[in-house]
């Protein structure tokens, strides 16, 4: 070989590497200053004595079995309401990649609000619909003449779970499946496969990592969740949230809060490793630029499960919500008035320093467009370093990058609040609650993107420049717009953890920094629980519309897409 | 497919514009800068923020023209501790005053050195207040209201005869699943009905008589809010709660169908106190926002906007609430400094009781 050729090849490499760490620098950079060193160090605080290191604390939660049965019982409510999600978010993700029905861009912008919504205002909108007195449960008495108890069992946690995160689940299957080939299926079924024998051999392989995506987020989610727990289930099923929570905000023992929290984010931790691990051995179906037809949900016999399945996913979805909606306009003698919402608007019923309450949405609004901005460009850098430069997959690395959602919130909003009075000092206040919440956001980001760019054929990228495109170019033409869907989804989804977000918010917050669910809980503490729930609806209402107009954007992104592969 | 002007790229463009357009109006759109005034920090509890303290801060600020009162309100009054004693290791907190203190979590304040002491000759108001009422011996705070927490319940549901006359009536078999109670661990209500029980039943007889209560606790619910709408909707007739809540329901509902328990007579007691955090650099104007708090003008607010009683007796009480407030002929209180040596095994001993993991 001619000597220049090696050298070429060497600077190629060379340059590859160079971009790779380029890419990756905004994430290292977010994560090591804003998550890794400030809550590291809060968290080694367990490990520490007068004597120096020690593991003394940590072993001690080991073997104290009320610790181990904390561990036990959180680890089994994650699970089921993980298992729930996916029962629930399959079928939610097929119907929306898959099929038309009438209602179906209302409920795709519709279907994250969910997510975004107070656990309070849950906790309340369960108990309007599944309470003894609640219509759920009227009807199924005027019905069938009996009741079911839901609240206060484990079955009310497991349900609220799967409420927050079903939705999740639903998209992230549904990005995988809007980028499946038809043509595959198609041929399967030509070459004399069954619809099932293509459904497990096809079908499912390719949808299998957003679905593993979504279950992997949905479990570290429940396996930290708290307030949800206490509301709906009661102290009898405390999790291990409970616990730091007592010892860091009641008992202030930070020293065993922070040993606990690291045992926590441990177990969480293996728990998401052995998930990546399983995905990792998922195969990689290649995306098409063809795109899926959705079927209509039509009068045939058998589309008539569908329905029943749409009808179920409905009441499950928007019953609570609507249950809100009600409350909200109701006054205490049974009356409807639109009273609550006129509070809102009122500047003289106020904690928000003279301003009215309604205030809270431009602060809500500019906290979750910064995070969603930040979380996007190192989130998405992140994983495009990592699936085009490195190729193969890091399940430890992605396992690390899950890290911020995996430590405990009150831990973490201490740690925090720590260093922005130490080492963080210089950052300024508008931005510090952007930043942690960028940084909380950001394994939803590498979750959403992930698989839809491990779906993009990189040869496809080789093409673009063989046939001329700079790497910049290609990216921007062939790679962006097919993985478009992915880049919604995690757009909707940080955008959406930086508006519910309470924990660390009020750790960090000025006085003027009021949010809308903070704004929730105030009324609540004032005893207004309409305009609690007034409030809680114009924060669904809010970010609903901001899913719609992103979804708007990534309709018109396809069509667009849609007509580049006519062209060509 | 016909290009334009932009190409392929436009919709790119779009997004970038729309994306710019979003930064900007989202950093342009930054606070006005503070004015010129002496400020004075308050941290306090979400409640107090959003009740009497819009007030406070424009008669205060009316009296004393250039002061600035901002209000600053993390979570309950434990979170708003906690946030204050995380600040002050971090090497400082804003906090020039702390209102809502409660007298269980003063020692653990003052191990922490959250508080300075107090000139009392600078709080002539603190003359009116009543001596029972004056629980702190060290100096460091002064209280500004105080509550009950009992038992309340549906007058619709329960008939005066079968309501339960002590608190060990209400493990017998007919209250079955009838009462909501409070995690002593999130919620100082539950907190403080947990210390009653102690206070009854004496230590470790409290975890027998929660272990003969169980079949009748519905449910343990992380905070007030939860509770009371749980109770609101029917779920169960009776629950944890304040002696204000008959006063507080007429007020708002025009209904006086919640109505307060008072076990022989009994109530657990709650102080709720001020002090000025250490190292502000106002303490003269600190200490005359305590001595404005005291005020009647202040303490006339307190029953209708934090459903506390005023400690200041000239203080004008509502006719309603006079007569819908309860005040226990026998208040119950522990030690504040026996709660803080063994607060956290009890809160252990009781958690493993109510989740079965012993």
């Amino acid at each position: 070989m001619h000597p220049s050729a090696g050298r070429g090849m060497g600077s190629a490499q060379r340059r590859r590497r160079r971009r790779a760490l380029l890419l990756l620098l905004p994430a290292a950079a977010l994560l090591t200053f804003v998550f890794y060193l400030p809550v590291g160090t809060a968290l080694l605080a367990g490990f520490r004595d007068e004597a120096g290191y020690s593991p003394a604390r940590f072993v001690a939660l080991l073997t104290d079995p009320y610790i181990l049965g904390l561990l036990r019982f959180t680890a089994w409510q994650a699970f089921l309401s993980a298992a729930l999600s996916v029962a629930i978010g399959v079928p939610l993700g097929y119907l929306l990649a898959n099929r038309s029905f009438p209602g179906k861009s209302l409920a795709a912008s519709l279907v994250m609000v969910p997510f975004v919504m107070p656990a309070i205002t849950v906790a309340l909108g369960f108990l309007i619909m599944y309470g003894v007195n609640g219509w759920f449960n009227e009807v199924l008495a005027g019905l069938f003449g009996f009741k079911v108890r839901v609240l206060h069992t484990l079955w009310a946690i497991v349900l609220a779970h799967a409420f927050y995160n079903g939705p999740l689940v639903a998209r992230m299957t549904q990005g995988a499946w809007e980028r499946l080939d038809p043509a595959l299926e198609e041929s399967a079924r030509t070459l004399g496969a069954g619809p099932f024998a293509v459904f497990r051999d096809v079908t499912l392989p390719a949808v299998m990592p957003g679905i593993l995506s979504g279950a992997v987020l949905a479990f570290i989610y429940c396996f930290m969740s708290f307030p949800i727990v206490l509301s709906l289930g009661g102290a009898r099923y405390s999790t291990l949230e409970v616990e730091i929570f007592t010892l860091m905000r009641v008992l202030l023992d930070y020293e065993m809060a922070a040993a606990l929290a690291a045992l926590q984010a441990c177990v969480s931790l293996l728990f998401a490793y052995i998930f990546l691990r399983l995905e990792g051995r998922a195969p990689y179906l290649f995306a098409s630029a063809r795109a899926r037809r959705a079927r209509p949900v039509g009068g045939r016999i058998r589309d008539a499960w569908l329905w029943a399945l749409l009808a179920a996913l409905t009441v499950f979805f928007v019953g609570p919500m609507a249950s809100i909606v009600a409350h909200s306009l109701t006054d205490p003698a049974g009356g409807v008035t639109a009273g609550a919402y006129a509070r809102l608007m009122t500047a003289g019923h106020d904690f928000h320093l003279g301003a009215p309450p309604v205030r809270s949405i431009q602060n809500s609004l500019r906290f979750a467009a910064l995070a969603a901005a930040i979380a996007l460009v190192s989130g998405a850098s992140f994983v495009y370093a990592t699936v085009r430069f490195v190729g193969r997959r890091l399940p430890f690395l992605e396992t690390l990058s899950l890290a911020p959602i995996a430590v405990s919130s009150v831990a973490l909003a201490y740690g925090l609040s720590v260093a922005f009075r130490g080492p963080l000092q210089v950052v300024p206040q508008d931005w510090r609650i952007p930043l942690v919440h960028a940084v909380l956001a950001f394994p939803f980001v590498v979750r959403a993107f992930r698989p839809v760019l491990q779906g993009v054929d990189a040869r496809l990228v080789e093409a673009a420049r063989l046939l001329g495109a700079g790497r910049w170019r290609a990216f921007v033409d062939v790679e962006l717009p097919m993985a478009a869907t992915g880049l919604l989804v995690a757009f909707a989804l940080s955008f959406g953890l930086s508006v519910s977000e309470t924990t660390a918010t009020l750790m960090l917050a000025r006085p003027d920094q009021v949010t809308m669910p903070v704004s929730v809980y105030r009324f609540l503490a004032a005893r207004d629980f309409r305009s609690a729930s007034a409030m809680a609806v114009l924060l669904m209402a809010v970010t609903g519309g901001v899913f719609w107009l992103a979804e708007m954007l990534a309709a018109w992104l396809r069509r667009r897409q849609g007509g580049t592969a006519h062209a060509s | 497919m016909p290009r334009c002007w932009f190409g392929p790229r436009r919709w790119l463009l779009c997004v970038t514009v729309v994306l710019a357009a979003l930064l900007g109006a989202v950093l342009g759109a930054g606070l006005p800068a503070g004015a010129q005034a002496q400020r004075l920090v308050v941290y306090t509890y979400d409640s107090f923020a959003a009740g009497p303290a819009q007030a406070i801060k424009e008669g205060f600020e009316a009296l004393h023209p250039g002061v600035e009162v901002v209000f600053l309100a993390p979570g309950s009054a434990g979170e708003t501790l906690a946030r204050i004693i995380a600040e002050l290791d971090a090497g400082g907190t804003d906090a020039d005053v702390f209102v809502g203190i409660s007298d269980t979590q003063l020692p653990r304040a003052i191990d922490h050195g959250v508080f300075m002491k107090l000139d009392r000759s600078l709080i002539p108001n603190l003359d009116k207040v009543p001596v029972h009422l004056d629980f702190d011996e060290t100096g460091h705070v002064i209280p500004f209201d105080h509550g009950y927490v009992t038992i309340i319940y549906d007058s619709r549901v329960l008939s005066e005869e079968e309501l339960p006359q002590t608190l060990e009536d209400l493990t017998d078999p007919r209250f079955r699943s009838q009462l909501i109670a409070i995690d002593p661990r999130t919620s100082s209500v539950g907190h403080a009905f947990l210390m009653w029980t102690i206070a009854e039943f004496g230590d470790p007889g409290y975890l027998e008589f929660w272990e003969r209560l169980a079949p009748s606790l519905l449910t343990v619910t992380g905070g007030w809010s939860a509770a009371y709408s749980q109770y609101e909707a029917g779920e169960a007739p009776m629950m944890v709660s304040y002696s204000t809540d008959t006063a507080a329901g007429v007020y708002y509902a025009d209904s006086d169908h919640s109505r307060i328990l008072t076990p022989k007579g009994q109530a657990y007691q709650q102080i709720e106190a001020a002090g000025i955090v250490a190292g502000t650099d106002v303490p003269e104007l600190a200490h005359r926002f305590l001595d404005y708090l005291l005020s009647e003008e202040v303490q006339g607010l307190i029953p209708t906007t934090n459903w506390m009683f005023p400690v200041n007796p000239e203080a004008p009480l509502p006719g309603f609430f006079a007569k819908y407030a309860v005040v226990p002929e026998e208040p119950v209180r522990l030690d504040a400094r026996l709660i803080e040596e063994n607060e956290q095994r009890w809160l252990r001993e009781w958690a493993r009781l109510i989740t079965g993991l012993r």
